[in-house]
């Protein structure tokens, strides 16, 4: 980039005179150390060298010593003084390089022209260049021209020596001094070329900084406005918070009251399952109760006491009573047929007997399984489905006949499944219950009981489908069947199936139910896992029976 | 600036009185087989150590072919060690030099020069070939015609020009005369 592409007036312009300047300052007070320096070397060079000047056996100081202290004093004062006070100044730097060159050749002189000293006009030539002015070049070429041209011209010896040498010796002089402006010269453009160019460059950083800084500025702005925002949002924020507390204070209160009224809530929802289960229970040991005392009022007993008064009113003449006599020809065979009555009658029984005590078994596990859910705790164990269908079956053996049930079986040989043998019990109960209820108006009853090992999504389990050929489930009843408090019995009270699918669920397993339609009978299948799976625990609560 | 300047110069390139001899002195012992050059110094004089370098230059390179002898002068003012320091000087630079030490008077009257830093050269019969100073100026080393004769004299064995003597006054009545400028002839 050339001087001419930064516009006069502009930023870099004022960028580029600004580090121009301070290069020229720094100089000025480099070289105003450097002066000094000299100053005090020439001295300490010319009382080293030539202390003394000598004539016989007097000595006086040297002229060296004094031209060292005086002529280096001259050269000195004045470029000094002016790089102290006015660093920068054109001024300033073309007097040192004048003084720089006189400096060269006072020290040439006090160091007895050796050759070696004429290097300070050569490295004061480069430490010049330090300013990137070629003026000042130019004045210290100068300098080094008009001295070995004066003083050739009119006292050659003194710069030439005593030899006779040609009139134009001093443009040789010159020469090489020029010779090294001939790169320093180039030097100092290149410095400035590159001086502008970073000035340039800083230009445009500085437009950049200052278009980011607007732009930070802006966005500060919209920041502190968001913050404003944000503490506004805060404040009602936390008033909100205050009043969720406090809400939530008040919902913890109704939490409490409601916990205590779930509580009584649940516990008479409880209570009602309980009473249910025990109802359905107790209406079976009731049918037995019944049904015991049906036989033993009909029984042959009293037929018997008959007999055997006979037999005592008449035990004088006992044989000919039993041969003559019409009743006592048929008293020994009517003993034989009421013999076989009463074995038959303990038979049914000892039957009826054994339903209610199984009866009131399970009401004792209800009432346990009650007490367990109180305490929050069940048992899983390897149950045997088969077993636990043949004494739901058995325990509704007595209602199904009643009601002329069919019950058909089909059962698999299926190994033990884990879970709470009570709890399916009360679930098959609740089922078969519901099974023989959707029958009550179909004129063929058929309970068909299958268990079967199905595999669903890739998992073993353990299905039981309780099918009846009732009244059916209309598809739009299939999903609501198991809600709460659904029935489609006018005496129903939408217990048995929603406890049921409960505690199916509560087994790790499920119940479904499948139907074709109204008339078309149902199938309920509840399917229990053959292994434990994981998130499953022992269930709890307890199942109603749909009375 | 000029001023000093101007002294300076003076000061440097004002030669001192030497009127010259036409044979060498009966005391001088010369080398029959070779020329003799004698150099006659003032032993605090700052100039001679130019003086000095330039006959160090010449004895190393005419080592064999050249007699050297050097003179002090003993003035009262100067330091018996700077005699010795002179002379430490000779026989270290220049060890093939003989080195003796001389009251002022004698040295003006054997060489009729009263400035430091005269040489003379003699032929083996005692003629003088060379007589001058061998410095471009007071205390300035390198190449100046009063040398460059008297190499030319070393080598030929002819007479050449002489040279101004650039060196300290011997005594203190040469260094007036010089300063007025009626030394004797």
């Amino acid at each position: 980039m050339s001087a001419s592409t930064i516009a006069p007036g502009s930023r870099a312009q004022e960028l580029f005179e600004r580090d121009l300047r301070q290069v020229h300052t720094d100089t000025d007070r480099l070289f105003s150390w450097l002066l000094l320096a000299q100053w005090i070397a020439g001295i300490a060079c010319a009382l080293w060298l030539t202390p003394l000047a000598w004539a016989g056996d007097q000595s006086s100081v040297h002229p060296h010593v004094l031209a060292a202290v005086f002529l280096g004093g001259v050269i000195t004062s004045l470029p000094f003084v002016l790089a102290r006070t006015h660093p920068g100044a054109p001024i300033t730097r073309h007097l040192i390089a004048a003084a720089q060159m006189l400096w060269a050749a006072l020290l040439i002189d006090l160091t007895g022209g050796r050759l070696e000293t004429h290097f300070h006009v050569f490295g004061s030539l480069a430490f010049i260049a330090f300013y990137r002015d070629w003026r000042v070049l130019a004045t210290a070429t100068a300098v080094v021209a008009v001295d070995h041209a004066v003083r050739g011209w009119f006292w050659p010896r003194s710069v030439f020596g005593p030899g006779a040498v040609a009139g134009w010796r001093w443009v040789e002089h010159a020469g090489w001094v020029l010779f090294e402006d001939a790169f320093l010269i180039p030097a100092c453009l290149r410095g400035l070329a590159e001086m502008r160019k970073i000035a340039e460059r800083t230009a445009l950083l500085e437009d950049g900084k200052a278009h980011t800084e607007l732009e930070v500025i802006e966005r500060t702005r919209e920041l502190t406005a968001a913050n404003h925002s944000l503490a506004q949002n805060e404040a009602a924020l936390r008033t909100a918070n205050n009043d969720l507390h406090a809400a939530s204070a008040q919902h913890k209160a109704l939490h409490e009251k409601l916990v205590v009224a779930s509580r009584m809530a649940g516990m008479a929802e409880v209570a009602t399952g309980v009473l249910h289960n025990v109802g359905n229970v107790l209406n079976t040991v009731n049918v037995s109760a019944r049904v015991l005392a049906d036989r033993l009022h009909n029984s042959e007993v009293p037929s018997l006491a008959r007999a055997a008064g006979m037999i005592r009113d008449n035990r004088a003449a006992l044989g000919s009573f039993l041969e003559t006599d019409d009743r006592g020809r048929h008293i020994p065979s009517f003993i034989v047929e009421v013999s076989e009555c009463l074995v038959q009658d303990q038979r049914e029984l000892e039957s009826e007997v054994e339903a209610i005590i199984a009866g009131v078994e399970h009401i004792k596990q209800v009432v346990c399984m009650q007490q367990e859910h109180a305490k929050h705790k069940s048992q899983f164990e390897p149950v045997n489905l088969a077993e636990v269908v043949e004494s739901a079956l058995r325990l509704q053996q007595e209602s199904l006949s009643r009601h002329g049930v069919e019950v058909v079986r089909s059962i698999e040989h299926v190994p033990a499944v884990p879970a709470d043998k009570h709890r399916v019990l009360q679930i098959l109960i609740n089922l078969i219950t519901n099974a023989r209820q959707a029958m009550e108006n179909s004129p063929h009853r058929r309970l068909t009981v299958t268990v079967a090992h199905r595999t669903v999504d890739g998992a073993p389990f353990v299905c039981i489908d309780i099918a009846d050929s009732g009244v059916g489930i209309p598809a739009e009843n299939l999903t609501r069947i198991f809600q709460h408090g659904f029935t489609t019995r006018s005496e129903g009270h939408g217990f048995g199936l929603h406890s049921a699918a409960v505690a199916a669920q509560a087994l790790g397993g499920s119940l479904t139910p499948v139907s074709g339609g109204p008339g078309l009978g149902s199938t309920f299948t509840l399917s229990l896992p053959a292994t434990i799976q994981p998130g499953v625990t022992a269930p709890s609560g307890e199942l109603c029976t749909e009375s | 600036m000029l001023l000093g300047t101007g002294v300076l110069i003076a000061y440097d390139f004002t030669p001192g009185h030497a009127a010259g001899i036409n044979t060498a002195p009966a005391d001088i012992a010369l080398d029959p087989a070779m020329p003799t050059l004698v150099m006659v110094v003032h032993p605090g004089c700052t100039c001679t150590r130019a003086s000095l370098a330039a006959l160090e230059t010449i004895a190393r390179t005419h080592e064999g072919r050249l007699s050297i002898h050097v003179f002090a002068s003993q003035p009262r003012g100067v330091r018996a060690t700077s005699i010795a320091e002179c002379r430490q000087a000779v026989e270290q630079t220049i060890p093939v030099a003989s080195f003796e030490a001389r009251p002022a008077a004698d040295l003006n009257t054997d060489f009729q020069t009263d400035t430091s830093g005269t040489v003379f050269l003699f032929s083996p019969e005692g003629r003088v070939l060379f007589a001058g100073g061998i410095t471009a100026s007071r205390g300035h080393e390198g190449d100046n015609p009063g040398l460059q004769h008297l190499l030319e004299s070393i080598a030929t064995g002819q007479a050449t020009a002489g040279h101004p003597v650039f060196g300290c006054p011997l005594s203190v009545s040469a260094d007036a005369c010089i300063r007025d400028q009626e030394c004797p002839k």
